[in-house]
């Protein structure tokens, strides 16, 4: 106490002299710019400034969060080989990524190789996978542009419409009315790839697939929508309501979710449809869970934000310069939005109030479908391509 | 109205609304604990707050005594510092010396209110400004060499760039 009532009466920088919690909670109401600028004005500043307590806050938070929880350390160098982590700097690299995104900066890749439309696309740590109308599915190496390093699997005898990538299982859906699994392997050599099963009992083109632990759920142009388990390869359920083809399909833990040409979407829960959305006003073409949301795009051009079984929100592209094609691909996380359009562009949007941060074109036709994780963008297009959008290297 | 007395580091005794005193997280444990509850002659002694100090964090309590609990911090949100009422705003109108104080006995005292509102309003005097404008601003004895500051303003660019 002596300390404190002496540092009071000097009037002395009150860093030096006030207790470290206190200081701590003064600044963790500082943004970030000034937290740093904190860090620059003395030893002792730039000791309780630099404290990891407030900058392992500042990850937590959903704007700076990783899009997936377990990959918190996402952007930590492992070279390093530290125990410690440095959560400053991996707060730095956050700051930096989301920058990326925000203003649209990034670094693009273009994969040649199919010779009709990209329909699908998933990717992982290294490698992207894409479905399109030439009936193939290409493996590409995400490190190198080298034709050697490109798979195709070959097997279905249409349009390969839908991709599900999880782990070393691909699940692919096609026109010819099948769905194939796919055993890939690390080693990426051609000999360890195989088409494992043929799943069939869709009597038209299957259109979407989602897959959650060992349930597959698939939908179809036949209106219906099949859950499979993924272990007996068997259908346990079929879902029967839309009035036209199924397009799209997501689930999670108890519900799935889907949307049709019939203009409605679906909520299904232990087999029975348990809600049916109304509003768009042409086929809904896409549907995301989000947390508490249900959002959707459609061929009438507009994205949909659903809360409690009505339409919240309605991004339109007059209102919110939003797209003037169909909206193809929705995918969201804690704090963003991409979707994917007709009209040639990429929309990076908020969403958590829904503005357009970012508009990306570089496609020559529309695009169908995009994957983001937290450091790039994978998109497939009419133009035959497949471009990646590095927002992590620049 | 029941009341009881606080005593200041500096002997001075101030008569105080239990209901208003028990916003004080500190006060209000002591008066359960020791049974203090009923009108009692002998002052709760507070030896970390002089008698200027206490006054004021007694008007800011009377002033607060209507107000609904503080919610509890949310990790997840931005902590703003422009939602300070205009009340107090014109109370922490003082020099430095005297926020600190505040600072200080809002701590001891636990008042979470009062704590958060003058922590935002240091957090307040050193948003927007730059290194420099900070050490003027605190008294701050710049003790990087050149070299050493040359070496942390690379360290913390990254947040300048747009």
């Amino acid at each position: 106490m002596k300390d404190v009532v002496d540092g009071l009466e000097l009037g002395n920088d009150f860093v030096q002299w006030l207790p470290r919690s206190l200081c701590l909670h003064i600044f963790s109401y500082l943004d970030v710019v000034s937290l740093c600028r904190c860090c620059q004005a003395s030893k002792a500043w730039k000791d309780a400034a630099d404290d990891v307590s407030l900058w392992k806050a500042l990850c937590n938070r959903p704007e700076w969060a990783t899009s997936s929880p377990d990959r918190l350390f996402a952007f930590i160098d492992k070279k390093a080989n530290s125990t410690i982590l440095d959560w400053k700097a991996a707060f730095a690299e956050r700051y930096r990524i989301r920058n990326n995104w925000l203003t649209g900066r990034c670094h693009v890749r273009t994969f040649e190789g199919h010779t009709q439309g990209v329909s699908c696309v998933q990717f992982d740590e290294t490698r992207i996978v894409s479905g399109s109308s030439d009936k193939t599915i290409k493996v590409w190496n995400m490190r190198t542009n080298s034709h050697l390093a490109v798979q195709t699997l070959v097997g279905h005898s249409g349009t390969v419409r839908c991709l599900y990538l999880c782990a070393n299982q691909l699940v692919s859906g096609s026109t010819d009315c099948t769905i194939k699994i796919w055993d890939l392997s690390d080693s990426l050599t051609w000999s360890s790839i195989a088409c494992r099963a043929t799943l069939q009992g869709h009597t038209d083109a299957v259109r979407c697939v989602s897959v959650h632990d060992s349930r597959l759920v698939s939908g179809s142009y036949d209106k219906t929508l099949k859950v499979w388990d993924m272990t007996t390869r068997e259908c346990v359920q079929t879902l029967a309501g839309h009035d036209a083809a199924v397009l799209c399909v997501q689930q999670n833990e108890e519900t799935i979710v889907s949307g049709s040409c019939d203009k409605t979407i679906k909520i299904w829960r232990d087999g029975r449809c348990i809600g049916t959305l109304i509003g768009h006003a042409d086929a809904v073409t896409c549907v995301q869970l989000d947390y508490k949301r249900i959002i959707s795009g459609s061929v009438d051009c507009t994205i949909k934000f659903w809360e409690n079984d009505t339409c919240a929100k309605t991004i339109d592209w007059m209102a919110s310069e939003g797209h003037t094609g169909v909206v193809r691909c929705i995918q969201t996380d804690r704090w963003r939005m991409v979707s994917a359009s007709d009209d040639k562009t990429i929309k990076i949007w908020s969403s958590t109030n829904g503005k357009r941060l970012v508009t990306l074109k570089k496609h020559s036709d529309g695009v169908t479908c995009i994957q983001f994780n937290d450091k790039m963008i994978v998109s497939g297009s009419y133009d035959k391509t497949v471009k990646l959008w590095d927002f992590s290297s620049c | 109205m029941p009341s009881i007395k606080l005593s200041s580091s500096d002997g001075e005794v101030f008569s105080v609304e239990v209901e208003i005193a028990k916003q004080s997280n500190t006060i209000k444990t002591m008066l359960e604990d020791l049974g203090m509850d009923e009108e009692d002659d002998e002052a709760v002694p507070l030896p970390n707050v002089n008698a200027a100090i206490l006054k004021r964090v007694i008007q800011w309590c009377t002033y607060h005594k209507d107000d609904p609990p503080p919610p509890e911090d949310d990790e997840n949100k931005e902590k703003r510092t422009d939602d300070i009422s205009s009340w107090d705003a014109d109370f922490l109108k003082v020099d430095q010396g005297t926020l600190f104080e505040l600072i200080l006995a809002a701590n001891y005292l636990d008042i979470k209110g009062l704590l958060d509102v003058t922590c935002k309003t240091v957090a307040n005097m050193i948003k927007g400004k730059s290194p420099e404008e900070i050490r003027k601003t605190f008294n701050i004895k710049n003790d990087f060499t050149q070299a050493e500051e040359d070496q942390v303003r690379r360290e913390n660019e990254w947040c300048e760039e747009k």
